[in-house]
């Protein structure tokens, strides 16, 4: 729990830094990778110019696995610890997880219409994509439905974790069954690449753009879920302050600041 | 590939605008915050008491 501890002492330090030079660096790395996106990778011959939907459409969802790994992450901690920055890391992560998600889905289903003929089928990759979106939507709506915070962040962190299985899922679908999504390997190490060079570096750039976006999120999101923490504290001592003698007022849904009434 | 270049305008058009609605979301909800945590009245001298 050392390295735990770790991490969380420099998050503390180095948030308002990171979204500082996130703030800059990400707009501009977008702005970079849609003029190599549109002006510079070469059109693919099968599909045209709307294979150029892969840049946004395969970045987000791997985004999406790493923002649902970090609830995992977060949730464990969470159990473990009884931190509630790490349950508040998990919440933020899985709302920036379903945003991604949706962004991917949105950008698949664009793709799917000019290249499949159909905005959804239920191919195996689609279901399960979709599967894991329900998951966490579900997660999200259970935290801002509970009305006891400490429980509610508990049986959160247990949806987190179990709902992480589906991950994998998602990921080896395409290999155990078959679908109409391409079981396409990006990099392949035994002969020829599948892509071209320049397709392959602006995929890459992209990714990291995506990376930087969501560490972005994160760290705006935990910031917002820490102000609301303070906010319910200080409403909290300044409730007990003008009703010194009611012990009423400590107890009850109320004390939950946010307006979807989702925090702890 | 006709029409192709339609569904790749919306697709770019919704992902970025839905990342930035979200942006937008959270920068006026951290705003309400702090707003509603500078407005709270302190109670500092009356602990101190």
């Amino acid at each position: 729990m050392t390295i735990a501890k770790t991490f969380l002492a420099w998050l503390d330090r180095s948030q308002e830094s990171i979204v500082r030079n996130l703030s800059l660096l990400v707009p501009l790395g977008g702005l970079i990778g849609l003029g190599a996106i549109f002006f510079w990778v070469p059109t693919d011959a099968k599909q045209g110019v709307v294979q150029r939907i892969f840049y946004i459409h395969v970045p987000a969802a791997l985004v999406a696995y790493v923002a649902f790994g970090m609830v995992l992450l977060g949730s464990i901690a969470y159990l473990k610890t009884h931190n509630r920055r790490w349950d508040s890391f998990a919440h933020a992560s899985a709302e920036v997880g379903v945003l991604f998600t949706g962004a991917c889905i949105v950008a698949g289903m664009l793709w799917g219409r000019p290249e499949w003929g159909t905005y959804w089928a239920w191919d195996p990759r689609l279901t399960t994509t979709f599967v894991m979106l329900m998951i966490y939507v579900g997660y999200l709506l259970f935290r801002a439905m509970a009305t006891d915070p400490t429980r509610g962040a508990r049986l959160a962190a247990v949806i987190g974790i179990v709902g992480f299985v589906n991950v994998p899922l998602v990921h080896y679908s395409v290999d155990w069954w078959n679908g109409l999504h391409p079981n396409m390997r990006l990099i392949n190490f035994n002969g020829p690449q599948s892509l071209p060079w320049q397709m392959m570096v602006t995929f890459a750039y992209m990714v990291a753009v995506f990376a930087g976006l969501f560490i972005l999120l994160m760290m705006l999101r935990m910031r917002l879920e820490n102000a609301q923490i303070a906010l319910a504290e200080a409403e909290e001592a300044e409730a007990e302050a003008a009703h010194p003698a009611s012990p009423a007022v400590r107890s009850g849904p109320a004390a939950s600041p946010s307006p979807m009434g989702a925090t702890q | 590939m006709n029409g192709g270049l339609g569904y790749l305008g919306i697709a770019y058009i919704v992902v970025f605008a839905a990342i930035g609605c979200y942006l937008i979301i959270l920068d006026r909800r951290q705003r309400d915050i702090d707003k509603r945590l500078k407005n709270l009245p302190r109670h500092d001298d009356d602990a101190a008491e």
